[in-house]
């Protein structure tokens, strides 16, 4: 039904076509009207201007768009990078680890106990030779309160990665603070 | 303009790699029809310019939008036609009306051809939008149904229904001016 009437109403419009009516509006092809001659520039001017905020839009959003990732990786290394680099020391030779004491000035240290962590390395003084022998020393903090850091002399002697670690206790021998210092030995001079 | 021997493919690949020279191209292959088209739709000259300028600078820039290159002149005059119905939309919000101006329709002979176009044009201002778009885009610009379906995004059929009863509003006012005519 919809598509008879659609059929009539084509059949209609092409009635139209030498009516009156259409011929009328066939008058207005001809009608001279032109745009102004200044149209097409101001087009292509326009077209332009558009390209190149598009570019600059793109150039500073690119831009920031490198600032902000390189300030990521910029985030991202600080985080990744170890907070410690484990410093390397040739076995066979007297190393001095000054031990910041300063922070512990404030609290109730009695004494701090230096602990070698393994068999690779030992205690060294040219003074004292026996000291080579022991894995546990023990300083007063009497003979450390006048000082800024508490001297170590190591060394190593085997290759890899050792440790000391420095306990500080209070008089009743409760543990204040325990620091750690990592080092790796390689053989060498 | 010699619809039949532009390559609107080649066309629409160099406005897409943003050739300058495609752009200038398109402009004077089109630009006498589509002002025609805007004219009629907007009946102000200053008005169907600045529709004119902002449709050019659209589709250079949604090119991409445009599937079919030979549908070029239909697509232009769809967005021609959204941008007029944008700008009316937002006119009627603010208040603002551009009055016709018949002056840009270079009538001022007095013939009876003038007479006849002048009545036409009053009459094509008493119809609706979507009447008026129509008879302008069949019956003055003469493009064909696919075409007019592709610009005004309907169904073939449904261009030739609308088309019958906008045909029927015009010739209602069209004979009712003959007889006003032969009266006076």
């Amino acid at each position: 039904m919809r598509q008879n009437d659609q059929n009539n109403q084509s059949d209609q419009n092409e009635g139209f076509s030498s009516s009156q009516s259409q011929q009328a509006l066939r008058s207005l092809k001809s009608l001279s009207a032109e745009p102004s001659p200044y149209l097409k520039t101001r087009v292509l001017a326009h077209a332009r201007e558009q390209k190149r905020a598009k570019v600059s839009f793109f150039k500073k959003y690119f831009l920031q768009a490198g600032l902000a990732t390189a300030f990521i990786f910029v985030i991202a290394f600080s985080f990744l990078q170890p907070k410690e680099i484990t410093p390397t020391y040739a076995t066979g030779q007297d190393y001095v680890i000054r031990m910041d004491i300063r922070p512990y000035k404030d609290s109730p240290v009695a004494y701090a106990e230096i602990v070698l962590g393994d068999e690779k390395i030992q205690f060294s003084s040219s003074r004292f030779s026996e000291i080579s022998a022991q894995k546990k020393i023990t300083v007063s903090w009497d003979n450390l309160v006048e000082k800024q850091f508490l001297p170590i002399v190591v060394k190593g002697l085997k290759a890899g990665s050792s440790k000391v670690v420095v306990n500080f206790y209070d008089a009743n021998n409760n543990l204040i603070k325990s620091q750690d210092v990592n080092l790796k030995f390689k053989i060498g001079t | 303009m010699d619809t039949q021997k532009t390559n609107w493919s080649e066309i629409v690949k160099r406005i897409k790699s943003e050739d300058p020279s495609s752009f200038s191209e398109l402009i004077d292959l089109t630009q006498k029809n589509l002002f025609q088209f805007c004219l009629l739709l907007t009946r102000n000259k200053q008005f169907a310019e600045d529709i004119l300028h902002d449709t050019y600078l659209k589709s250079f820039s949604s090119i991409s939008s445009l599937k079919n290159p030979e549908a070029m002149m239909a697509w232009l005059k769809q967005v021609a036609r959204n941008l007029y119905l944008d700008y009316v939309k937002s006119a009627a919000h603010k208040n603002e009306i551009h009055s016709e101006d018949w002056e840009s329709f270079d009538l001022r002979a007095t013939d009876d051809k003038t007479g006849l176009q002048m009545d036409v044009l009053k009459i094509l201002n008493q119809l609706s939008e979507e009447d008026r778009t129509l008879l302008i885009l069949v019956d003055i610009q003469e493009c064909s149904y696919e075409e007019v379906a592709l610009s005004l995004k309907i169904p073939e059929g449904t261009v030739k229904s609308r088309l019958f009863r906008a045909r029927e509003k015009f010739s209602l006012l069209f004979d009712g001016t003959k007889r006003e005519h032969r009266s006076s």
